[in-house]
């Protein structure tokens, strides 16, 4: 029999399935909600090609200031550099070093929050972008006209960032969690962070600094996704403001952005479902493979990959099920083009799901961060800032407003989704009586996503 | 039927499969109250009696309430008997159980943050307040093996 512990190495307590009353409540508004966007849409595009406008001057001279950019990207690399130190001369004991509450806490659910309220402020502080950059200029100061990149083949688009953001997770959640005494080890992470800088920073070499940032580092790319509902955007170096949620509606115009964002949510659906509904299938899976006489680490691994896998496989499946309804209204443009032109209105459903399982681990994760990890980043004892004593209060927020705060997030990117769908209806069916009736199957798949992130959020752990 | 009719007629249309399937799908109905309790885990034991499996009982609901039965979890070669358990407790309780282990290690509560050496011959024994809710794993420190699920509900 093996045994798997909870989802994160990290993670010490886990959140109360939502109770069934809250649940009903949580469906009923869904449903009325849905029937509101239904029956009493607008008829004319209101987030399609919104102008934008310079932003205020007291935001965009910092923003657009040289000096903050190196300043920011100096902060970037150092952080690096720390999580790299902690990583391999810190303690093994995966919740007593800084490094991985940093990188899967407070990077990984921290930047996509920032990046929906303030734009993509991860390329200020990426590191990778910042030794990129500095010797981008130190080549061009010692040896002007050297530096000549190739051309990236704009048929991959996103699907690096994709591939990059799934391998993240599968490290995270799989390779880390594999019940059999392997738990992810702050040197891992350490050993992981070394390969994937020295391969991005050969590929920003290849192709581009803000090529390759804004394609293949998936961090960035990540971010950026989230970025693009804010109301803040660079363009051309200039910091401007639009209408919020306006900037999505061009965002996936780069191949592979449907790719991305079907991953995004699939992995918070497989963190979420790995311990209450694929809790039975993935165990027997695993035993299967023990079976066939592998390892109970490798087992365990196999086994969770394919669900993994199947997760993100299923995720498509609803929306591309959703897009082949769409093609039988009247009008309407080829598969392959609508599949990419509703890929942004998934965006909020991801951030959702992301709110949704995460909110709390955030919430804890977040006071270890800036009391005994800060103070004692590598467990060794030190009190660098006097706070290596204090820990987490668990009972900082109470589990009621987990709750609430879970079934809210998923409303919120119900409706979201269902507006962005109707905008986008609206440009591609001229005649809002046909764009209306193609957004019936839009709503039956965000009431799919919604509904899964219901079920997954009030499933007992067995 | 002008079209906008047709449109709510559709939409309620969906709006009631969607309901039907959202109660349909509606998880088990084993976390909606505490009754269940005593139930849950007296099937999670005669789940896992395959061999040797753990004297746990129920703790919530005792016949005798002054002499509460204290579950006792086993360990073989390392890994929990018949899988990871389960042990749901109300905040405010005092959560007690024993764990026997035929290899030395450490008995560490998540969250709780409490810890007791376990080892051939010497359970280790605990008795602390669940000041908190939320679900918490309770594991072998040093080989990092989960052996229990400690659920605390509001």
């Amino acid at each position: 029999m093996i045994s798997l512990p909870l989802a994160h190495a990290l993670v010490s307590r886990g959140d109360l399935p939502i109770p069934v009353w809250l649940f009903a409540w949580g469906a009923g508004v869904v449903l009325v909600v849905s029937f509101f966007a239904l029956a009493s849409a607008w008829r004319k595009p209101r987030f399609e090609d919104a102008p934008g406008r310079p932003a205020a001057t007291w935001l965009s001279v910092p923003a657009n200031s040289s000096a903050v950019q190196s300043l920011s990207g100096l902060i970037g690399v150092l952080l690096l550099a720390i999580v790299l130190y902690a990583g391999i001369e810190g303690t093994e004991a995966a919740d007593r070093n800084f490094s991985l509450t940093f990188v899967f806490v407070t990077v990984w659910l921290g930047f996509p929050v920032l990046s929906v309220v303030f734009g993509n402020v991860f390329t200020a502080f990426s590191p990778w972008r910042a030794i990129g950059r500095a010797y981008g200029w130190l080549a061009h100061r010692l040896a002007p006209g050297t530096v000549r990149h190739l051309e990236y083949p704009e048929k991959f688009g996103r699907w690096p960032a994709a591939v990059g953001l799934v391998a993240f997770v599968w490290l995270e959640i799989i390779y880390g969690a594999t019940g059999a005494a392997v738990v992810l080890s702050p040197e891992i992470v350490a050993k992981a962070t070394i390969i994937y800088s020295v391969y991005t920073l050969v590929m920003m070499g290849v192709f581009g600094v803000e090529k390759w940032n804004s394609r293949g580092e998936f961090f960035s790319v990540y971010f950026g996704m989230f970025a693009s509902m804010s109301t803040f955007r660079k363009r051309e170096g200039k910091l401007e403001r639009r209408r919020w949620l306006s900037g999505t509606t061009d965002w996936a115009n780069v191949p592979g952005s449907l790719a991305l964002v079907v991953s995004a949510i699939g992995v918070t659906t497989f963190d979420g479902a790995q311990e209450g509904a694929l809790k039975t299938p993935i165990e027997w899976t695993q035993e299967r493979v023990g079976d066939l006489g592998f390892a109970a680490t490798v087992s365990v691994r196999a086994g969770d990959t394919i669900f993994l896998l199947i997760t993100i496989g299923i995720v498509a499946l609803i929306y591309l099920l959703g897009v082949k309804g769409m093609t039988r209204v009247d009008a309407a443009p080829p598969f392959k083009v609508l599949r990419s032109r509703f890929a942004h209105t998934l965006i909020p459903i991801a951030l959702a799901y992301l709110v949704a399982h995460y909110f709390s681990l955030f919430v804890f994760q977040e006071q270890a961060q800036f009391t005994f990890l800060l103070s004692d980043p590598l467990g060794d004892g030190s009190n660098l800032f006097g706070t290596a004593t204090s820990g987490i209060d668990y009972t900082l927020i109470g589990p009621e407003l987990v709750w609430y705060v879970q079934v809210g997030a998923l409303i919120a990117g119900h409706v979201t989704a269902l507006v962005l769908a109707h905008d986008r209806a609206l440009l591609i069916w001229p005649d809002y009586r046909l764009a209306t009736r193609s957004q019936y199957w839009m709503l039956a798949v965000m009431l799919c996503f919604t509904s899964l992130g219901l079920f997954l959020l009030s499933f007992a752990n067995q | 039927m002008n079209p906008k009719t047709t449109r709510m007629l559709a939409a309620g249309a969906v709006v009631v499969v969607a309901l039907a399937l959202l109660l349909i799908v509606r998880p088990g109905d084993s976390d909606n109250g505490n009754s269940d309790e005593s139930t849950t885990q007296e099937q999670a034991t005669s789940k896992s009696t395959g061999n040797t499996g753990p004297t746990s009982a129920p703790q919530s609901k005792p016949p005798q309430p002054e002499k509460p039965v204290v579950p006792v979890y086993r360990v073989v070669d390392g890994q929990p008997v018949g899988g990871v358990q389960k042990l749901e407790a109300n905040e405010g309780d005092n959560i007690r159980f024993v764990v026997k282990s035929d290899v030395d290690d450490e008995v560490h509560v998540h969250g709780f943050d409490v810890s007791e050496p376990v080892g051939p011959g010497k359970p280790a024994r605990f008795d602390f307040k669940a000041g908190f809710t939320g679900v918490f794993e309770i594991e072998l420190e040093n080989s990092a093996v989960p052996i229990i699920e400690l659920q605390v509900n509001p």
